[in-house]
């Protein structure tokens, strides 16, 4: 089995996490704010929304695989594929959250695009 | 950009965007240090425990649980918190092409300790992504939205 597929795994699930946080904070963003809640109190309520949790235990998940994939390859050869995260967040965000995606953006994601493959037959 | 809405919140977000921008940079600088050295740390740790096979996965994630694999991530988590910290401190459109400077850093660690050839395709490649992010961040607009 190719290495590089823990790679894109662990790429993923940080993609996944990041849809999670936005979602999660905006619909924490949605309810009204308790008056005079303390910094710490705010930090826990945001941390223990549900869609941030599983945000943060898939960015866990991620961590693991991206061990699995330093445990095999060069941290040179697999390091600049997190670049992919540049592509993959806006394009989901997009596709999933109805976000905007303004043709400078796609430009960028398009030059990246062209960047990794390069890293990948390096 | 729900913020409007709710006075304390934007006086105090506007308050954190105009102060602070040299304390920002030191958040930043600390981030790209602490970031490449878990990085660093992580392979090192890594190569040492050798290469994963999913037939020994329960024994191999056992011996995951040493010093150096949770040294390492411990810094990368710090990381993050300084990366959320910077956040605050600095626009989006500036933090996200000068953190591509994260994977210059990690080239020439990857090469002066962990003894990696790096070749010129690579560092092509690496600038040719950077040059990316950086026409992705001049989009002022969508980076306004990510920052809210």
């Amino acid at each position: 089995m190719n290495p590089l597929i823990y790679v894109f795994i662990s790429i993923l699930f940080v993609t996944v996490s990041q849809l999670l946080f936005k979602h999660g904070i905006t619909l924490i963003e949605q309810q009204p704010k308790p008056e005079n809640m303390p910094k710490w109190k705010s930090i826990l309520r945001m941390v223990f929304q549900p869609h941030v949790f599983g945000g943060l235990f898939c960015n866990g998940l991620a961590a693991i695989c991206w061990l699995l994939a330093l445990s095999k390859l060069e941290l040179s050869y697999v390091f600049p594929f997190i670049s992919l995260n540049y592509i993959l967040v806006p394009v989901a965000a997009a596709w999933i959250l109805k976000e905007k995606l303004s043709t400078t953006r796609i430009a960028g994601i398009a030059v990246i695009c062209i960047g990794v493959f390069l890293i990948a037959f390096s | 950009m729900n913020n409007s809405d709710n006075p304390s919140a934007a006086t105090s977000n506007s308050s954190w965007m105009t102060g602070g921008k040299m304390l920002g940079m030191i958040y930043l600088l600390l981030n790209l240090i602490i970031s490449v050295a878990a990085q660093v740390v992580l392979r090192a740790a890594m190569e040492q425990l050798g290469g994963f096979e999913p037939g020994n996965a329960v024994g191999y994630f056992i011996s995951m649980l040493n010093p150096m694999v949770i040294g390492g991530l411990l810094l990368y988590g710090s990381g993050t918190i300084l990366w959320l910290l910077c956040l605050t401190k600095l626009d989006l459109s500036f933090a996200y092409p000068a953190a591509t400077l994260q994977y210059f850093l990690v080239f020439w660690s990857s090469w002066y300790f962990l003894g990696e050839s790096i070749s010129w395709m690579r560092i092509g490649a690496l600038c040719v992504i950077t040059v990316g992010v950086i026409i992705m961040s001049l989009d002022k607009e969508s980076s306004d939205n990510d920052a809210s």
